[in-house]
């Protein structure tokens, strides 16, 4: 067996472990929450005139949702079930994608106060424009994202 | 805290989270785990796929490759950085290193934030859980975001360095 093939075995025999705990305890923990939400309430989330307010509310879930990327994708997955509208699931995962708790944490301890400040001032305005964009394409201009 | 450890700590919790919800109302939460099994078998699939091109891409792409494209001095750096960054994997925790080493190299603060943004809104392991879950026109929308997204946050943050300049010059230890 060559190096690289060692290397990439262990690579990802490493990386399956600690992804697929991530996943699954996303999962558990998305379906956890969702049995507790009457579905009606996810479904009313994203359309017509409450679209902004919507991307807002997605925005800030994305915001204040802790860890890696992976562990979105369970409670997308959950939502998504529910009928939650794409422009509110781009929004969710820009926001979590660009700044969350942890981010801010480690943002703040290696580039100080002032980077982390324009930082989540931008990350607002991005995941913002990040679900609006999406609602222009799937309501203004007919195309379906989903 | 290594970022190994914190995710780790973050899965507990969840599970934990999890544990207490399902011992306040056991039929709700198993109801919703027996009607969502095969959502679960599908992410957990798709995560195996979303490794294996990890793996691929942390065998075969050489790990200094942004530092040189990053440390090139170009106007166009603001669009590579974002590109660069769509196509780096792994943890965004693990790019910070980098991040501190280019800063250090000279390379701008607002180029540097295009990067950490692509990076992090989309990368090679997104890819099969963004196509397995949400649809191919769904992630090609999410690619082009991405990249615009990346150059926004980079002139943003460029934008907002006039009002609240950064701490440090460039080239100069913290």
């Amino acid at each position: 067996m060559s190096k690289m093939t060692r290397e990439g075995l262990r690579f990802f025999g490493s990386s399956l472990l600690r992804i697929e705990f991530l996943v699954l305890s996303g999962i558990l923990f998305a379906l956890s929450v969702a049995a507790y939400v009457p579905r009606e309430g996810v479904e009313n989330w994203g359309s017509g005139a409450g679209m902004v307010k919507t991307i807002f509310w997605a925005e800030g879930l994305g915001f204040l949702f802790p860890g890696p990327r992976y562990i979105v994708y369970p409670l997308i997955a959950v939502l998504m079930e529910g009928g939650l509208a794409a422009p509110a699931i781009i929004a969710v995962l820009t926001a979590q994608a660009i700044m969350r708790p942890d981010m801010a944490v480690i943002e703040f301890g290696l580039f100080g106060y002032r980077f982390i400040a324009k930082r989540v001032l931008s990350s607002i305005i991005l995941a913002t424009l990040a679900g609006i964009a999406a609602a222009l394409l799937s309501a203004g201009l007919g195309v379906s994202l989903l | 805290m290594s970022y190994l450890k914190r995710e780790f700590v973050i899965g507990i919790l969840l599970l934990l989270v999890s544990g207490i919800l399902f011992a306040l109302s056991p039929e709700k939460v198993s109801a919703a785990f027996r009607e969502n099994t095969a959502l679960i078998l599908r992410v957990a699939l798709i995560a195996v796929v979303a490794v294996a091109i990890s793996t691929a891409v942390h065998l075969w792409v050489p790990r200094d490759f942004v530092q040189r494209s990053l440390s090139r001095r170009s106007g166009l750096l603001l669009f590579l950085a974002p590109a660069l960054g769509i196509l780096t994997p792994g943890p965004v925790y693990a790019i910070y290193p980098v991040i501190l080493v280019l800063k250090k190299k000279g390379v701008r603060m607002h180029v540097l934030v295009a990067y950490l943004t692509g990076q992090a809104l989309i990368g090679p392991a997104r890819i099969p859980f963004e196509l397995g879950l949400l649809g191919g026109r769904f992630l090609l929308f999410r690619v082009v975001l991405s990249f615009f997204l990346g150059v926004l946050a980079g002139l943003l943050y460029a934008g907002l360095s006039k009002l609240l300049a950064d701490a440090y010059p460039l080239n100069e230890p913290e």
